[in-house]
């Protein structure tokens, strides 16, 4: 997965949904994407960690649907300008690799 | 990384581990439901999760600051190390305390004697001139009319200064009442001294430039800081009072800034009035601001911008010519000579003690480091095991070398604390040795620490390389397993002799130079002065100070010595001008019948005014002629007493001294002055060297009001001294003795202290480089000793005896040091030579030190390498043998 991405896929999970735990982000970001993105889930706590230190996530303990105690996160108000900025750039790039490898007219090869 | 979660770190991995674990319980939870047995579902999970151990350490990574951390890591298994081996970690800190204390005691003393800038603003560029420089002396004061003209003329500089010092009594009574009158030293100067200098008072003012110009008007002075602080009381309202210097009001308009302390090193003037003021300050008049050839004057200055000391110096040259054509008769042959201040300073003969104690000094140090780095080196080797073990679990080698260089700051940080304290008490120790008045200002300040902590990074470098050398080993050590690897073994042999060699090279240095100045002191305390300083007490006594007029003052001496002849226990007593080792004063003189080989009129003599009885009292013999009598008064012919060099080198030659009797000499073309007397050589303030040509005067004709009373008892001279202040009080009550001493303290603070200092502080440096050199020397001997267990082992298994084993070893170590010995011995003729000026005659080359500090070498080196062979001689070859 591409460096930083995993930060704005974790963020857009939250930004839809009310606050959810470590795994359901996993797996939610693993449905979403139709299961090709496969996220190492062990991956992702380093990165909630890093977000919730920047001050992007906020967390708290609270109980699962089946009863288990689990760390919740919801996104902040930085987190949500955080987010904008992200998927902005995102599409930014991904309009330009589109125009790289799909040019309007061949003549310009 | 914010420092809240460094140091959180710990919770926060708490609550991570337990997110994991709650992680792990919703997708077993999961995976149950999809029908996993519980086992599996909990596999399954951990697999999907990761290496939970893994994804801990990069969170915990994350709050830390690895380089802050890694750094507390360090020094704590530094300290563990260091606690680990409590002897290594003791030896090396005294060595590195002995060394560095030494290093910065004795730098405190020179830097404070000799090579501290002055307490002035931009001191490095203040200039200092001598104008009466010759071709024999680059010294020479400067007249108060050759400091006008020069000024007056001299293009290349933005001003000139003079300063000369005088003495006086001080009462302060008009402005601090209660405090009594002070014997007080202080310097006159030109108006513009303090402009010049750059320095402000603290309060009032310095002086004006008016105050410079009218002879006697002008009754104004400034207080030292430090008087006026501890004697006067430190009363700001003192400025516009009035105090009293010689009897004479002089008004306080200033007093100097607390950093500054004067012109000199030495001396802290208490007080500072304008040249102008002479007249009241000395018992010449006005005869220091008319008379070209009164050279008493300091001349300081500073360059205009932009002219170079050359382009001055060139300027000064031709300015000089110039004086001299205009008075032939006063400045013929003078040279003028402009310098910077501190060159000037740390050029003389007086800077060459200092400087060999400097260099002495830093030989110690370079001992003490080539003996840690022997310490650290076989530290090293005996850790190898221990290195290349953290070298193959992965430690990388920029870790282990920060590992070592972290152990080597803490154990030069303990050295210099040690080392610190050390020199607090030899300071204080040199503060209580020099005389209270005029010893430089003696602290541990900026550029001592300085110099401590340049001390404290040499022996930090000397412990990292030998440290450097050994992680290689423990890379070799990793492949072979072996924990002695012959390929640096070569390269660490030969560094360790050499380092011991120049230890033992070092240690012989400061052993024949301690040995040499021994001997100087013993010669020179064993020399015969040509007088006997042994009890005598001398009281010095000035009655002008207290406004006597000069005939007063003359009565006031002779009464003194009535009284003071009279006392019981009083062999005799007698009056002089000045007291050999203490002062000293020369007169330009005509000799009929005699010109000097260059042809000039007047000799440079060296003369003493002195009373009736002076000779028989100081024990100078009288070989021709009579002694002074009260007899020889203003209106008799005028007499003098001349001694035997003199007689034989102006007036007679060979033959017998009697001839000499009835010659005549003059004061330049004054009144004829009759040769009544001969008497043997005796020293005017030097020991072991030639005695000059001198003569005396009787007081009764030429004596001036400030004398010393010389009175030869026969007990303890010091326990008369109350009974003579007493005398001296019953005479007059305002009269208060300037000093009071013993000879014998005089001739040894005075003539002998340099020479005892010297033989003293390298004597202390000659043992201690001795027992590290020793101390090293047993280590590596040790050491050999149990790298060739083996061998011994197999050569007794052989027949081997064990004298044979002792002699090998002794034989090994005596190697070591002969080496080091002769390197030692040859680089001693080099250095002693340097210091045969302070050695009173004794030849730097001398046969019998060399041999008895090269035979005490062998000696110290023999049973340095004695107890660890002896050990060698008690191995047991069957253990020797197993040993592998």
């Amino acid at each position: 997965m591409l460096q930083g991405t995993l930060d704005m896929l974790i963020l857009r999970t939250l930004a839809a949904a009310p606050p959810a735990h470590g795994h359901t982000i996993a797996h939610v970001i693993e449905k979403r994407s139709e299961d090709v993105l496969q996220v190492e889930h062990g991956s992702l706590y380093p990165a909630l960690h890093r977000l919730e230190d920047r001050g992007w996530i906020a967390s708290f303990w609270g109980t699962s649907e089946n009863n288990r105690r689990a760390r919740y996160y919801r996104l902040t108000a930085t987190g949500r300008k955080q987010l904008l900025h992200q998927s902005g750039r995102w599409e930014q790039l991904v309009q330009a690799i589109g125009r790289v490898m799909h040019p309007a007219s061949e003549e310009e090869l | 990384m914010s420092l809240k979660r460094y140091f959180w770190r710990k919770r926060w991995a708490e609550e991570r581990a337990r997110e994991l674990e709650s992680y792990l319980e919703l997708e077993t939870d999961g995976n149950i439901e999809t029908g996993m047995s519980p086992a599996d579902a909990r596999a399954a999970a951990i697999r999907k999760l990761g290496n939970p151990a893994l994804i801990k350490e990069t969170i915990y990574e994350m709050n830390t600051i690895s380089f802050l951390d890694s750094l507390w890591r360090d020094f704590r298994l530094s300290l563990r190390n260091l606690r680990r081996n409590p002897s290594f970690t003791l030896i090396v800190v005294v060595t590195l305390g002995l060394g560095i204390g030494a290093n910065t005691a004795i730098f405190s003393v020179v830097d404070g004697a000799m090579f501290r800038p002055l307490p002035v603003p931009d001191a490095r560029h203040l200039l200092a001139f001598d104008t009466a420089a010759s071709r024999e002396t680059q010294f020479g004061n400067s007249s108060f009319l050759d400091w006008q003209d020069i000024r007056g003329r001299a293009k290349s500089f933005q001003d000139l200064t003079i300063f000369n010092h005088v003495s006086a009594s001080l009462n302060p009574a008009g402005a601090v009442p209660g405090v009594s009158a002070h014997y007080a030293r202080g310097l006159m100067v030109s108006d513009n001294f303090f402009t010049l200098l750059g320095v402000q008072p603290a309060i009032g003012r310095g002086f004006l430039p008016e105050e410079g110009k009218v002879p006697g008007r002008d009754a104004v002075v400034v207080l030292g800081y430090s008087f006026w602080k501890n004697e006067l009381g430190g009363d700001p309202a003192i400025v516009g009072r009035q105090v009293r210097l010689n009897g004479h009001s002089f008004t306080v308009v200033g007093v100097t800034a607390e950093s500054f302390t004067g012109v000199e090193l030495f001396l802290r003037p208490d007080f500072y009035v304008p040249v102008m003021m002479t007249s009241v300050l000395s018992s010449d008049g006005n005869g220091l601001l008319v008379n070209r050839t009164w050279r008493a004057f300091e001349m300081d200055g500073r360059l205009r911008p932009g002219v170079t000391l050359q382009q001055a110096q060139a300027e000064l040259t031709v300015l000089m010519r110039d004086l001299e054509r205009q008075h032939p008769d006063t400045n013929k042959d003078c040279v003028g000579i402009v310098r910077y201040e501190i060159e000037r300073r740390t050029q003389g003969d007086g800077s060459l003690p200092p400087k060999i104690l400097l260099v002495l000094v830093v030989l110690v140090l370079l001992i003490a480091s080539a003996n840690v780095a022997s310490l650290m080196m076989a530290r090293a080797s005996a850790r190898l095991r221990e290195t290349s073990t953290q070298l193959a679990m992965g430690a990388s080698r920029f870790r282990l070398v920060r590992q070592f260089v972290t152990e080597s700051v803490i154990l030069a940080a303990l050295g210099l604390s040690l080392g610190l304290a050390l020199a607090a008490i030899c300071i204080r120790g040199f503060v209580a040795l020099l005389p209270p008045d005029g010893s430089p200002l003696l602290q541990i300040d900026g550029r001592v620490l300085a110099w401590a902590s340049c001390a404290a990074l040499v022996t930090i470098l000397f412990g990292v390389a030998p440290a450097l050398l050994s992680i290689r080993d423990a890379w070799a050590a990793v492949a072979t397993t072996r924990t002695a690897v012959s390929g640096h073994r070569a390269v660490r042999g030969i560094t360790r002799r050499v380092l011991i060699g120049g230890q033992v090279a070092l240690s012989v240095v400061l052993l024949i130079a301690a040995g040499l100045f021994s001997r100087a002191f013993v010669r020179a305390e064993g020399l015969d002065l040509g007088f006997r300083p042994d009890h005598m007490l001398l009281v010095e006594v000035d009655p002008s100070l207290q406004g006597l007029t000069p005939d007063q003052s003359a009565l006031f001496h002779r009464q003194l010595l009535d009284r003071v002849s009279a006392i019981s226990g009083v062999r005799s007593a007698s009056l002089a001008a000045w007291v050999p080792f203490v002062s000293g004063d020369s007169w330009d003189l005509s000799i009929d019948g005699y010109t000097t080989p260059s042809g000039d009129k007047w000799v440079d003599t060296i003369n003493n005014r002195v009373a009736p009885g002076y000779f028989a009292t100081m024990h100078i013999p009288l070989l021709s002629g009579r002694e002074f009598a009260w007899q020889d008064r203003k209106k008799a012919p005028l007499v003098a007493i001349v001694n035997e060099t003199f007689a034989r080198k102006y007036l007679i030659g060979q033959g017998s001294v009697d001839k000499a009797l009835g010659h005549i000499v003059r004061l330049r073309e004054g009144d004829p002055i009759q040769v009544v007397g001969v008497v043997a050589d005796s020293s005017v303030g030097s020991i072991g060297q030639p005695v000059p040509p001198a003569l005396c005067f009787p007081a009764s004709q030429m004596g001036g009001p400030r004398m010393t009373l010389q009175v030869r008892t026969a007990g303890d001279p010091a326990a008369l001294a109350s009974i003579v202040r007493g005398q001296i009080a019953a005479l007059n009550p305002e009269v208060v003795p300037i000093s009071v001493d013993t000879f014998e303290h005089v001739v040894v603070s005075r003539g002998l202290i340099l020479t005892r200092l010297l033989a003293v502080m390298t004597s202390g440096f000659g043992i201690l480089g001795l027992a590290l050199a020793v101390v090293g020397l047993y280590g590596v001997v040790s050491f050999m000793v149990s790298r060739r267990t083996q061998e011994i082992g197999v050569r007794m298994a052989l027949g081997a005896g064990r004298a044979s084993i002792l002699r090998m070893i002794v034989g090994s170590g005596l190697a070591l040091v002969s080496i080091g010995l002769i390197t030692g011995l040859a680089l001693s003729m080099a250095v002693t030579r340097l210091m045969t000026s302070l050695l009173f005659g004794i030849s730097p080359w001398d046969i019998g030190t060399f041999a008895s500090i090269a035979a005490l070498l062998v000696l110290a080196s023999v049973a340095a390498s004695a107890i660890p062979a002896s050990r060698a001689m008690r191995v047991d070859p069957m253990t020797a043998l197993r040993y592998e």
